[in-house]
């Protein structure tokens, strides 16, 4: 692999060269040059309009003392410095790393549900494949009203059904112990038919000969599973990974709807967006939340950047 | 060569120029209309509010047929976060409400239009209550005018105080009797509980216990935290004690999911400390209305209370000056607040329409929340309260769950606010 892209990127350049040269040479291209600039420019402007102005600006608000509305100053590092004093913010980052290990809890799971939905002959698969999709098409705050009367303390039925089997219930998302992990099961609940529909659509991706080839081998249905269905899927499941650690640590609306202002389980169980979201547009302090949404970037940056280091150790491209 | 260049970059510009144009027209889209017509926009938070709102904007549209009003009801929680960054934007409703909590920190950034000259010469204040038009005021200038006031007093379910014997509630009460009453009242095996205590971002409910306990939270001249002060610890202890120490109310984490009021309506709590637009709602359920009695605040060393109000104010960055003027007359005239009055949704800020108020709700006595007014206190609130207000709630959170004992959480409250409102500054 590396053998071969060095010349290919050598080829690269020598090519790119050339046709710097032509280019040099004959006006034309240069208006080619135009009209691609010019067939790209909505999307550049749009891009440009609504995230790489916007992303500069926040850069420019960390570091300043603003509060969102009228006259601001320029503080320097100041909310940084104040930042890596704050407890609640390395709280918050620990919340949200909790939130997002439980949250990947649902791949596997995820990988287990689409290989016994791909089942040959299955009865009612599109019914269930509706219903596993449908917590992703319902609005989170239908959802969040819906968890809340599960989870509540005085009448929930999750109170109830633990009291037919004589155990004890609580308020599930207002004690400090169990709020983070009710909300992370709600998380994995609508996020789920999400991920079986990826990896079903990767399981279509996978020759049939694979698993002729490994029954006439003898392999059992266990082991087809682990050695055929998995490795063939890491693709998918990669894909799934991240887009799961990347949503879970933007997670917001099911902390603000479930969770909320004046909850007791509010500081063991808000996430670094929620706290953002508070400093900035409860506290009226633009310019710290501004540091915290660069803390965030930088962060999901260096996960991202980490995950598709490691992906080279366990992804099967076909 | 150079031409292609050119016409390139012109063509480009004028891409830009429609994606520009593009989005300008659909931002003002909402506020277009026929010819010679102007439309504005008035912002408020209460949805009890929408029906009385909508009476009036009707009345205005008799006088002012060329002037449409759009009223956008936005909830509470979400109010502040959407005036904020619609001021920023230059895009706030050209009339809205805004309470005394935030009143100071939207002037300041410049969102508010000062109605000095205009009110002096067009509105008789005389007939407005004093403490609302000073807390509309600021530096010798007069920004809004007050639309209603707070007030509160203790509503208390008669047939619960009949099972158990006990006399109802009246203006010799103090808070010996309510914390007795309480204990009396709570059947925590049936779910029934005496008084329920407020939740930590109630910020009214612990401000008039801390004054009834002789407390205060800022200092006179506003530059300093008070909530260390012995008097001030005993305000807050009146809540914490009644969950943790007297047992008469459902514990910290009971309270964040529950509604107070609706729990009163129900009966699952025979007191509850309301405000002057509570009893709108419990109108609206006869058998509670048969049942419910009101009184006076159970004193302390008084029985002072903090008295915000909702004001109507109008933006500084308006397009339509005049028309929002006019609006801002209308709703505020005599007429309008008796309007509010009768609907019983709020207590006006019209000395004149207080008698509304009175008959708002039948069978039910509010004589409570009027006579509660000459006790009002200024609400503390500084440039940038909601931060330090953060603190607070966090503090008077972990005081409530009995996470830390009450003195420790007022003294880390205190200092926090110190920390604050020292950094404060004017953005003008």
């Amino acid at each position: 692999m590396t053998v071969q892209t060095r010349p290919l990127s050598t080829a690269g350049t020598a090519r790119s060269r050339a046709s710097a040269a032509r280019r040099r040479a004959s006006p034309v291209h240069r208006g080619d040059a135009g009209w691609a600039l010019l067939l790209l420019a909505p999307s550049l402007v749009g891009l440009g309009v609504f995230f790489i102005w916007p992303i500069i600006q926040t850069f420019y608000f960390s570091m300043t003392s603003w509060s969102g509305l009228g006259l601001y100053e320029w503080t320097g590092l100041d909310n940084y410095r104040r930042m890596i004093a704050d407890g609640e913010v390395w709280r918050s980052i620990l919340n949200t790393i909790i939130l997002t290990l439980l949250t990947l809890v649902g791949v596997p799971l995820a990988v287990i549900a689409a290989s016994l939905l791909s089942r040959p002959g299955l009865v009612g698969r599109s019914l269930y494949r509706t219903l596993y999709f449908l917590p992703v098409v319902t609005l989170p705050s239908a959802v969040s009203i819906v968890w809340e009367f599960i989870y509540d303390g005085d009448h929930g039925i999750l109170n109830y059904l633990l009291s037919l089997v004589g155990l004890p219930g609580t308020f599930w998302l207002a004690n400090p112990d169990t709020a983070l992990v009710a909300v992370s099961v709600v998380a994995v609940w609508s996020g789920f038919g999400f991920n079986v529909v990826i990896l079903l659509a990767g399981m279509q991706g996978i020759p049939v000969s694979y698993y002729e080839a490994s029954e006439l081998d003898g392999a059992t249905k266990l082991q087809q599973f682990l050695h055929v269905t998995v490795p063939l899927l890491t693709p998918s499941i990669f894909f799934v990974t991240i887009i799961t650690v990347i949503n879970s640590f933007q997670t917001f609306d099911l902390i603000y709807l479930m969770i909320g202002k004046g909850n007791p389980a509010l500081e063991s169980s808000q996430t670094i967006i929620y706290l953002f979201y508070k400093s900035a547009f409860e506290d009226f302090d633009g310019g710290y939340g501004s540091a915290l949404v660069v803390l965030v970037l930088a962060i999901i940056l260096i996960l991202t950047m980490i995950q598709f280091r490691l992906q080279k150790r366990w992804v099967h491209y076909g | 060569m150079k031409s292609a260049k050119t016409r390139v970059s012109s063509l480009l510009a004028l891409m830009a120029t429609t994606v520009l144009l593009g989005s300008t027209a659909a931002c003002n889209s909402g506020s277009g209309g026929q010819e010679g017509e102007t439309t504005i926009t008035y912002a408020y938070w209460d949805a009890e509010r929408t029906e009385v709102t909508e009476q009036i904007i009707a009345d205005f549209n008799k006088i002012h047929p060329e002037i449409t009003v759009t009223p956008q009801l936005t909830p509470y929680e979400a109010y502040f976060t959407k005036l904020q960054t619609t001021s920023a934007s230059r895009t706030a409703p050209d009339v809205f409400w805004l309470g005394t909590p935030q009143f100071k920190f939207f002037v300041d950034g410049g969102a508010v239009a000062d109605l000095t000259d205009k009110i002096k010469s067009e509105i008789d204040v005389e007939d407005f209550y004093p403490a609302p038009i000073a807390d509309t005021s600021w530096n010798g200038r007069q920004y809004c005018l007050p639309a209603d006031l707070s007030s509160y007093a203790l509503l208390y379910n008669k047939e619960m105080f009949d099972a158990e014997g006990i006399d109802y509630p009246d203006e010799s009460w103090t808070w010996e009797n309510v914390i007795d009453a309480a204990q009396k009242l709570t059947d925590s095996e049936s779910g029934v509980y005496g008084l329920d205590a407020p939740k930590p971002t109630s910020n009214w409910a612990f401000y008039n216990q801390i004054l009834q306990a002789g407390g205060r939270v800022l200092s006179e001249d506003g530059k300093r935290s008070e909530f260390d002060s012995p008097e001030t610890i005993k305000g807050v202890q009146f809540w914490t004690d009644m969950i943790l120490k007297y047992k008469a109310s459902p514990d910290a984490q009971a309270l964040a999911k529950a509604n107070g009021l609706a729990r009163f309506i129900s009966g699952k709590t025979a007191m509850y400390y309301g405000a002057s637009w509570d009893p709108s709602t419990v109108a609206k359920s006869p058998k509670a209305v048969k049942r419910t009695g009101i009184a006076v605040l159970p004193s302390g060393v008084n029985r002072d209370i903090v008295s915000p109000n909702v004001a109507n104010c109008v933006s500084a960055t308006t397009k339509n000056a005049e028309a929002a003027w006019e609006f801002e007359k209308f709703v505020s005239s005599a007429e309008s607040n008796q309007k509010v009055g009768r609907s019983g949704a709020a207590l006006p800020a019209r000395k004149s329409a207080a008698p509304a108020f009175l008959e708002s709700v039948p069978n039910l006595d509010l004589k409570a929340f009027t006579d509660q007014l000459s006790e009002g206190k200024p609400y503390p609130t500084t440039l940038q309260a909601s931060k330090w207000e953060a603190h607070m709630y966090a503090g008077l959170q972990r005081a409530l769950s009995g996470e830390q004992s009450v003195e420790e959480a007022c003294r880390q409250i205190a200092r926090e606010m110190d920390e604050e409102i020292s950094q404060e500054k004017s953005r003008q």
